[in-house]
Order: structure tokens, then C-alpha cells, then sequence
């Protein structure tokens, strides 16, 4: 194995250690962007206004969120993702 | 000696195929670009929202070789300050063999978007660069004067884009502005000397749009699109929409949103009877309790050449979800969902009739275990089902198995839409 590839292991293995640290004090829930349609179900269920559609896709504003998880009931797309 | 040669053989191609993987990977260097700069975003503490998914598929089809096929996609979003973000998303497609019709192919796109949001005006800019390479030759229409006799295969392809939008009350302003390069190989099939082949093709996209919010939650839109192929008017079009809609809560636990927007293109290969396009859409959404949602949606696509003369049925979609979310997972992520796609009385040129219905759950087990099943019903194509084991290493990162079968519904037993697939992925999180 040449010193670059060496160098892009072990880059890639230091982003998944240090992601698996900062995933694990997530909470809240967020959105797959390649699963979402836009159809703006999330943001009808959503009692505090946390979500709006931005590009055709659902953003979640996380100051703004208290985490009920009715978005995520309420998408059929399965685009809403939750912290399991 | 006979099996040594293929054995021998089997490596070469796998050898050949990792080559093209890393040839393709080291001709965009993009994984790496990403790689690096989440790596230095995250040293640097900027606060950072990064996904890794991989797949690696196996295909078991009736009579014919393994199929492999690899998808990664990495991305990154980054707020820089309360009105700025920066996201960058890599793609990476292998796939092997011929399935199904579709092509061997190997791309990888990289996307750059900024985007910049301050009283009421958001503006975004972005840049998509693909690479391709692929073994065989795609048809695209470039030279509609030549189709049949010039064969192309794409290279690259760069696309910057900018857009702004306007947001004042009741009213909403919005623009585009769209450049595309497109590097391709193109060849000669027969031998025609008066052809000239064009490397290069350059498209321009602008288009601009109004919104405005009028009581009784009505809206209506006013907008024009607007395309230039450099080197040549074949291409070009102007388009214009006009549209209505309203969107209504009904007794709280209902939604209905209905709109129509008619599209008058101007564009020299389109018959008269496609200049105006009638574009309907209504969709009812219900939520009768927390754990019971879903929706029905009915689009129709119509035509007509001049007002006052006959309207013409291009296409009917019809879609339906019912989803009932289990309340023993406190996740909310245990569900079964059913649902129906139909694209019933069609004009056959133009889409051809079809049904699928289709069937998902997803179940939590315990100790970050789910199991789940899809099953997809197609009568004029074919039959999926599959079964999926996840297990979530950390609270929002998953590595799957999943298993799917494919049985055709055309009657020829050694039709390559039956077959099986296998795949191991990941999905990462940060």
C-alpha cells in the first residue's frame, strides 16, 4: 500500500472515530436528504414551526425543536431520522 | 488448465475493474478533497454535519455472471456564521454489468453549494463536476440531425449555478441562472464525412418566477424559463407558466392542496400539440391520530395546440401512503407503511400504463437491532421482495444487510429482471 493511500486510510478512519463521538451526543432529529421529496407533511405535524421546506427539501431548526418526534410519524418518505 | 485460464481470467477483470474504480477516482480526486476537508473542518471545530454511506451490492442473476456494484456518497454541511452554510457531497457509482438494460457505469460527482440568507434575500451558488467512465457508449440526442449515426461517451461535466430569491410578505421573487459544459467522445457509427463532431456542448439556463400569496390560502405564479444551446438554436427554448393553487386545513386532521399551472413552450422540435401543457395536481394528506398518517395525490398532465381547441391526455399519476408508526418504539422508527403508484390510461408513447403496490415495515428488536421487510408489486415488470437486518453501532450510524429478490412478471425464465441482489452498507453520521 503507497504512503497515500496509507494517508487516506487513515484519514478516513480518524473522521469515522471522531463522528462516532460527535453522533453520540446527538439527539435531535434530522432529515436524509436524499429521501426527501419536499412534500411538507413534516411541517403541518410539526407543533412548533421547527421545520420549513428550503429547496425543495425539509430543514429542521434545531433551536426550535423539542424533539416529539411527530415529523417523524408523520413522513412516509421515511426521510425524517431519529436518533435510535 | 482450462479452469487456471479462467480463474486467471476472473482476476485480470477484477483487476481491470478495481483499476477503473481508482483511475476514475484519481482523475476527480474529489473523494480525497472531501476526505481531507472534513477531516481539517472538524480539527478546526466549525461546527459540522457529516454523512458517509456506502453500499457494496452483489447481484445472483439467472444464468449469467455476478454483478457488482458499489455506491459511496460522503457529504458535509457547515453553518460559517447565522447566514451562511457550506456543503460539499461526493458520489460515487460503479456498476458492473449489464441489468436490466441499464449500462456498465463508473461516475463520480462533487458538489459545492454556498448559501447566503439575510433580510428576506437568500442566494446560492453551486458547482456539480461529474466524471464519467464508462466502457460503452451512451446515446445521447446532442445533434438531433445525426442521431442514428453518432454514438458519445460523456467525460465530463461541469455546472455552476447561482439563484437568488426575494421574500416580502405576501410576495416572493425568484431567479436562476444555470452553465453547463459537457466533454464527450463522440463516434461515427457509419462513415459520414459531413458531420461535424462536436467535444464540447455548452448549455445556458436562466428563468425567473413570482409568487404571491392572495387571501383564502390561495397563490399564484407567473414565471419564464429560458434555455440556450451555444452553437446551435436546435436546443433552445422559452417557456412560460402560469399557475394557481390552494392549500387547506380541514377539521385539523386533513390537508388539501390543489393546483393547476398551464406551460407554453416555444422549442423547434416540439409537435404543436405539446406547445401548452396543463399541469393539475391535487393531494389530500390526513393525520387522524399521531400514529396513523398518510396521503393521497392525483397528477394529470394534459395538452393542447391553441386555446379553443382539444385538450389531449398525456399521463395520470396516482399515488397513496398509509403509514401506522408502533407505539412500543419510543423512536418512533417501527412502521408498516403500504402504498399503491399508478399510472393508470396513459398515452402509451409517452408513459406507459403501470401499477405497484407496495408493502415496508421496519421493527425494532432490542440492543440497536431492526429488522425489516419490503415487498413491491409491479404487474407489468416485475416483483421485489426483500429483508433487511440493521444494526445501529451508535445512535444515528447503522451498518445493513439486506437480501432482495427479483422475479419478472414477462414470461421469459432467462429475463435478467430475475434475480437476486445482496448488499452490505453503512450508513455514518456526525
Amino acid at each position: 500500500m503507497s504512503t497515500q493511500k496509507k494517508r487516506i486510510v487513515i484519514v478516513m478512519a480518524v473522521i469515522i472515530l471522531i463522528g462516532s463521538l460527535f453522533s453520540a451526543i446527538r439527539t435531535l432529529p434530522f432529515v436524509d436528504k436524499y429521501s426527501c421529496v419536499g412534500c411538507g407533511d413534516c411541517t403541518k405535524s410539526c407543533p412548533t414551526g421547527a421545520i420549513s421546506i428550503t429547496d425543495g427539501r425539509a430543514v429542521i431548526t434545531d433551536s426550535l425543536c423539542i424533539n416529539c418526534k411527530l415529523c417523524v410519524k408523520t413522513c412516509t418518505y421515511q426521510a425524517i431520522r431519529v436518533p435510535k | 488448465m482450462q479452469t487456471m485460464r479462467g480463474v486467471c481470467a476472473g482476476m485480470s477483470t477484477k483487476r481491470s475493474i478495481l483499476k477503473r474504480v481508482h483511475s476514475a477516482s484519481r482523475a476527480h480526486v474529489s473523494t480525497r478533497v472531501v476526505a481531507c476537508m472534513v477531516f481539517m473542518l472538524l480539527t478546526m471545530r466549525v461546527y459540522a454535519q457529516a454523512f458517509i454511506d456506502q453500499d457494496f451490492r452483489m447481484y445472483d442473476t439467472n444464468g449469467s455472471n455476478d454483478i457488482a456494484q458499489l455506491v459511496q456518497k460522503l457529504g458535509m454541511t457547515v453553518d460559517l456564521s447565522t447566514h451562511q452554510s457550506l456543503e460539499l457531497k461526493d458520489d460515487l457509482v460503479w456498476s458492473d454489468y449489464i441489468l436490466t438494460g441499464n449500462k456498465q457505469k463508473l461516475y463520480n460527482r462533487l458538489a459545492l453549494l454556498h448559501r447566503w440568507q439575510n433580510y428576506g434575500f437568500t442566494v446560492r451558488s453551486s458547482y456539480f463536476g461529474t466524471a464519467f467512465d464508462n466502457a460503452e457508449m451512451t446515446d445521447i440526442n446532442l445533434n438531433p440531425n445525426s442521431v442514428n449515426f453518432i454514438k458519445y461517451r460523456n467525460r465530463f461535466m461541469h455546472q455552476a449555478n447561482l439563484t437568488g430569491k426575494y421574500e416580502l410578505g405576501f410576495l416572493a421573487l425568484s431567479s436562476y441562472a444555470y452553465g453547463r459544459r459537457m466533454y464527450s467522445d463522440p463516434t461515427l457509427v457509419y462513415s459520414e464525412t459531413s458531420v461535424v463532431l462536436e467535444k464540447i456542448n455548452d448549455d445556458l439556463y436562466a428563468g425567473a418566477e413570482v409568487v404571491m400569496k392572495l387571501p383564502q390560502d390561495i397563490s399564484c405564479k407567473i414565471g419564464v424559463d429560458l434555455k440556450q444551446h451555444v452553437g446551435g438554436s436546435y436546443f433552445d427554448r422559452t417557456t412560460t407558466h402560469v399557475g394557481i393553487g390552494i392549500e387547506k386545513d380541514i377539521l385539523s386532521v386533513f390537508n388539501l392542496f390543489a393546483a393547476t399551472t398551464i406551460y407554453n413552450s416555444n422549442q423547434p422540435d416540439y409537435r404543436d400539440i405539446l406547445t401548452n401543457q396543463v399541469v393539475s395536481e391535487l393531494r389530500l394528506g390526513h393525520r387522524i391520530v399521531p400514529e396513523l398518517a398518510g396521503f393521497v395525490s392525483y397528477i394529470n398532465r394534459s395538452c393542447f395546440a391553441d386555446p379553443g381547441e382539444d385538450i389531449y391526455l398525456l399521463a395520470n399519476y396516482l399515488r397513496a401512503h398509509l403509514q401506522y408508526s408502533m407505539p412500543y418504539d419510543l423512536s418512533a422508527c417501527s412502521y408498516i407503511l403500504a402504498g399503491v403508484k399508478s399510472r393508470p390510461e396513459n398515452l402509451d408513447a409517452f408513459h406507459p400504463s403501470n401499477t405497484a403496490y407496495f408493502l415496508e415495515t421496519d421493527f425494532k428488536l432490542g440492543c440497536g437491532l431492526y429488522l425489516g421487510g419490503n415487498m413491491n408489486l409491479m404487474k407489468e415488470y416485475r416483483d421485489e421482495y426483500s429483508g433487511k437486518l440493521t444494526y445501529h453501532f451508535n445512535p444515528i450510524s447503522e451498518v445493513h444487510v439486506q437480501m432482495t429478490q427479483y422475479d419478472s412478471n414477462q414470461g421469459d425464465p432467462a429475463n435478467p429482471y430475475r434475480h437476486t441482489s445482496y448488499t452490505i452498507g453503512t450508513q455514518m453520521r456526525f
